[in-house]
């Protein structure tokens, strides 16, 4: 039966998704970490639901609209948050955290008072065993753009982490930030409609925590976290299949389960030095 | 020459001091002192934005600044080979490899090196990179007297062909000899020979 279930086309589709999704997200999500950025995923994510409801009031509710609206929205939130690089830490997660609770409650603000009946949960959690063939080739397609763009941009990028004030002289502070905002937009709008915000996020940043393999070149750790990672995915589907759960969130919780408790034992280790 | 007037000097938002007028060569070598927590840094880091922009076909992306040891992310599971390749060319590499320490470097991973370790790759980082404005934040921390000798010999070689400046607390007679010399005092910048 576990056989059957495994070589569906929808399940095939989805692990593929998976597959593509980490190979793009798992280096910015580690770069994330390293700038100490690691909710600006989730403020960048949220701050897209405005952009999804403009988006499906004006042109309807249909999947590509979405992805659209997601993406023409995200454009403009990068355009934002990179004009804050020149603002003090301080100042600057405060801006994010209000901005991201602006865009959840502007998003369910518009949707009540529009009536546009843009299901919550689904964004929340995705679709992840809905995905066809043609959803698996436009991922596809925008994933292989934004590995491009991780590679060429990848040595200013890593610079840009270790040495903010050299990397700014050279390349611009805005210049800079920008792309690595732009294209952190742009995972996370490939990744929502089926993953949903909590999971694009997630498997950004819940990873890169949980197995950090610092002492691995950065290629073969993340190699060895997206085979980790499938083989929990795996384990989650089966499981909220028992249970009958919803996918996302039992992938989701047992990947901030194994994080926390990642987390738990290097704090017993520190003490214990 | 770069000209720089009325540069006013801030620390989170806190005014530091005010440099009215200033006259630098494009090629030489200048060494910043004073006493700590008077502005040396601050200087610094405005003089970079101004160079940065006071002329964009000449220094536009060819201003480097070294900053102070503790702002580094050394965290990241580089090699020193790695870590150099982000700051310098290929070519450059050759010219490294001949100074059997730093060329040791290159294969040990970033996290793992001592402080004077690092700080030496750092520096190297900066003396080999390509740009044409070199400033250093106490590059000569945590290093031993040995290869403070040997950056300094570099510098003074390399200040032939490029603009170098140094902020330091550190008093090194070498340097100071071969270097045009001001102090920071009372929220001004004085240059050494006026100093009475």
């Amino acid at each position: 039966m576990i056989f059957e279930l495994l070589t569906q086309k929808y399940f095939i589709y989805f692990f593929l998704q998976v597959l593509l999704f980490l190979i793009i997200a798992l280096p910015i999500g580690y770069l994330l970490i390293y700038n100490q950025l690691g909710l600006f995923s989730d403020s960048l994510s949220h701050s897209l639901i405005p952009g999804l409801a403009g988006a499906s009031f004006l042109f309807g509710l249909e999947s590509h609209t979405l992805f659209w609206g997601a993406l023409a929205w995200g454009i403009f939130i990068s355009l934002v948050f990179s004009s804050l690089s020149g603002l003090n830490n301080k100042t600057k997660d405060s801006l994010m955290i209000t901005l991201s609770l602006f865009g959840v409650s502007l998003g369910l603000v518009m949707n009540q008072f529009l009536s546009l009946q843009i299901d919550f949960t689904h964004l929340l959690f995705g679709a992840p065993f809905l995905s066809t063939q043609n959803d698996m080739l436009s991922s596809l397609g925008l994933s292989i753009f934004l590995l491009f763009a991780i590679l060429f941009f990848w040595k200013p990028l890593l610079l840009f982490t270790i040495d903010p004030l050299f990397s700014k002289l050279k390349y611009g502070s805005f210049k800079l930030s920008f792309i690595f905002t732009l294209i952190t937009t742009l995972i996370i709008v490939s990744g929502f409609q089926v993953f949903g915000v909590l999971l694009t996020t997630g498997l950004m940043i819940l990873p890169n925590i949980a197995f950090p393999f610092e002492n691995k070149k950065l290629s073969t750790r993340f190699i060895l976290i997206i085979i980790i990672t499938i083989t929990i995915a795996l384990i989650s589907f089966l499981l909220s299949y028992q249970i009958n759960t919803t996918f996302s969130a039992t992938f989701i919780a047992l990947l901030s389960l194994i994080t926390l408790a990642k987390l738990y034992h290097q704090l017993i280790y520190r003490k214990s030095q | 020459m770069i000209e720089i007037s009325d540069l006013e000097i801030k620390h989170s938002d806190i005014h530091l001091m005010k440099v009215e007028n200033l006259i630098i060569k494009e090629k030489g070598l200048y060494l910043i002192t004073g006493a700590n927590g008077i502005g040396k840094t601050s200087f610094l880091r405005s003089l970079a934005e101004h160079i940065n922009t006071c002329d964009k076909n000449k220094y536009s992306n060819k201003v480097s600044f070294m900053s102070a040891m503790a702002e580094y992310n050394n965290q990241i599971p580089l090699s020193g080979h790695d870590y150099l390749s982000l700051y310098i060319d290929k070519s450059q590499f050759e010219v490294i490899k001949k100074h059997s320490v730093l060329s040791a470097l290159l294969i040990k991973k970033i996290s793992h090196l001592s402080a004077g370790e690092f700080q030496s790759l750092t520096l190297a980082a900066q003396i080999y990179s390509n740009s044409k404005v070199l400033l250093l934040d106490e590059p000569f921390s945590h290093l031993s007297s040995h290869w403070i000798h040997i950056f300094i010999s570099e510098l003074i070689a390399l200040a032939h062909s490029k603009l170098i400046i140094i902020v330091s607390h550190q008093s090194i007679d070498e340097l100071s000899k071969a270097s045009e010399v001001f102090e920071i005092i009372d929220k001004k910048l004085i240059k050494r020979e006026n100093l009475k």
